[in-house]
């Protein structure tokens, strides 16, 4: 029962209201932040680096595969074949997608953009390589520190008809990589 | 007795100009209240109002957080968020020790007041000291920037006399530690990707002892 | 080793000099190839060689020899960039100022750098605790 005295109440109400909520909704906004940078992200892959396994239609539609990102421990219980997101070595700035060929200590045959034929994988990196042929990975930029890893690929949420878990134990292992004796 | 005279505007608590007459039927809105005035409260009366009022407030508020424990839990996972939040980007001291830094920093008993903001190399010179994440292991280490990208360094330590030199590559720095004996740094593990530098140092202290501000040493020329 | 990136010899450094991060040649303001001696300045950084004489003990006596790192900081069309001239100041600057004509006399191109012969001239300080 508004009197008609309170009729010119309703605005300063509706903004009080109106930044009560938004103060409440940001609030969680650190939450959020939290989550997406140690729990779980979901992210768009873009380019054709990991080509046929993810975007296998990327010169034909404009389509992009949606993935559920793992950011739980991300440096731990690295394996070869494995689908990583790391901070790229050469712009902080942009985040890559690449997956695992070698770990430390193996030796990999490496392609032609780098210098050596063979690179011994040094303590603490990991050897990255995109499925792709266009692809600018270690045999660009050398091993991958794996403080710059920040998670890994777990499932593929979009297109529908592939989605699920990645299975990256049943990848083929490349060839070339000489495995360390003690992993 | 005689009425007193008295001006209209005076005689409302009386007698209401606009009461109606007995037999009438009464007015829908009535503008003026029938309530007698409430006499003014004693100073103590309201403040022992003001205080029911704020416990009973107190209660409610307590009772909003600890009532329900998914708001007490969603309360805490807020708190949490935002204080990772301020240590993530804010300026925070971290302890530091070891002997590459002589003598700029003591190898024990030193903290470093650190700026988070820088990480990733963001407005970081040559001259400047950074934490960063060590490329080899997962440990955390303190150096000073010889170079930046696209910078010429000396691999070599200088007194040996080498003479090889490298550009550091885009996205990567050169680190090197003050006390050239004692450090394991770029020389060992080489460019450092900006992507591991966390935040500069802007100042060096011992607790209750000294507080030094970190001059970079290339800007004062 | 990551990355791999092409080291060289500090002779070439004035070579190495000209062509910038991304492959393109690198020119002053006025157009001009870079050089180390007239366009950029010259800074030093002192870094040590420090000696804890008894490490277990917290208050050891810490011994500091200076080592002096000479840098220029050049300017060229795109911004700043840093030159390590540590090797290159005390072995090559002068005769190459003398070669390329850009240095008439090569007492007067700079001040001549202060030495630190190692065990002399010292530091000696108690390690701040």
């Amino acid at each position: 029962m508004a009197p008609w005295g309170s009729a010119g109440k309703t605005t300063p109400r509706f903004l009080g209201q109106f930044s009560h909520y938004l103060f409440r909704y940001a609030t969680w906004l650190p939450v959020l932040i939290a989550f997406n940078s140690y729990v779980a992200q979901v992210t768009w892959i873009r380019g054709p680096s990991m080509y046929p396994f993810l975007n296998p239609q990327y010169n034909e539609s404009l389509r992009k595969d949606l993935c559920l990102v793992s950011k739980w421990s991300p440096h731990r219980n690295l394996e070869r074949g494995m689908i990583v997101v790391f901070r790229s070595p050469e712009n902080p700035h942009v985040t890559v997608v690449k997956r695992i060929v070698a770990l430390e200590g193996d030796v990999v045959r490496t392609k032609p953009p780098y210098p050596y034929e063979h690179a011994k994988v040094d303590v603490g990196h990991v050897w990255v390589e995109g499925d792709g042929d266009k692809t600018k990975d270690s045999n660009y930029y050398g091993p991958v520190s794996t403080g710059l890893i920040t998670g890994r690929i777990t499932h593929i949420l979009t297109p529908l008809d592939r989605a699920g878990r990645v299975r990256w134990w049943e990848h083929a292992e490349r060839e070339g990589v000489q495995k360390a004796q003690a992993s | 007795m005689p009425p007193r005279f008295r001006p209209s505007f005076f005689t409302s608590s009386t007698r209401p100009l606009l009461t109606p007459k007995p037999n009438s039927t009464p007015l829908q809105i009535r503008l003026t209240s029938n309530k007698p005035p409430t006499p003014p409260l004693l100073l103590s009366q309201r403040l022992h109002a003001l205080s029911t009022r704020l416990t009973n407030r107190a209660r409610t508020s307590a009772s909003h957080f600890l009532g329900h424990p998914l708001r007490a839990l969603a309360f805490a996972l807020k708190f949490l968020a935002f204080g990772h939040l301020l240590m993530e980007y804010g300026i925070w001291p971290r302890a530091v020790a070891g002997p590459s830094m002589l003598p700029t920093i003591a190898v024990a008993g030193s903290w470093a007041l650190i700026d988070f903001t820088h990480r990733f190399g963001r407005g970081v010179q040559v001259g400047d000291l950074v934490a960063y994440h060590i490329p080899i292991n997962t440990q955390s280490g303190l150096k000073r920037v010889l170079g930046m990208p696209g910078d010429y360094v000396l691999v070599d330590t200088p007194e040996t006399g080498g003479e090889t030199m490298i550009q550091v590559p885009p996205g990567h720095c050169w680190l090197i530690g003050d006390n050239l004996d004692a450090s394991r740094d770029s020389r060992l593990f080489g460019p450092v990707p900006l992507g591991l530098v966390r935040g500069k140092i802007l100042a060096i202290f011992q607790p209750f002892r000294s507080f030094e501000w970190v001059k970079n040493p290339m800007l004062a020329q | 080793m990551p990355p791999p990136c092409p080291s060289f010899p500090a002779k070439e450094l004035p070579a190495k000099v000209q062509i910038g991060p991304d492959g393109k040649g690198r020119k002053t303001i006025d157009g001009r190839p870079i050089d180390l001696t007239k366009d950029c300045q010259l800074l030093s950084l002192l870094q040590y060689e420090c000696h804890v004489d008894r490490p277990i003990k917290p208050d050891s006596l810490t011994r500091c020899w200076p080592v002096q790192r000479w840098f220029r900081r050049c300017q060229d069309k795109k911004g700043t960039f840093m030159v390590e001239t540590t090797a290159w100041e005390t072995s090559y600057s002068l005769a190459w100022a003398v070669d390329s004509g850009s240095a008439p006399a090569p007492t007067t191109t700079r001040d001549p750098l202060p030495t630190f012969v190692p065990g002399i001239d010292f530091t000696d300080f108690k390690d701040k605790r």
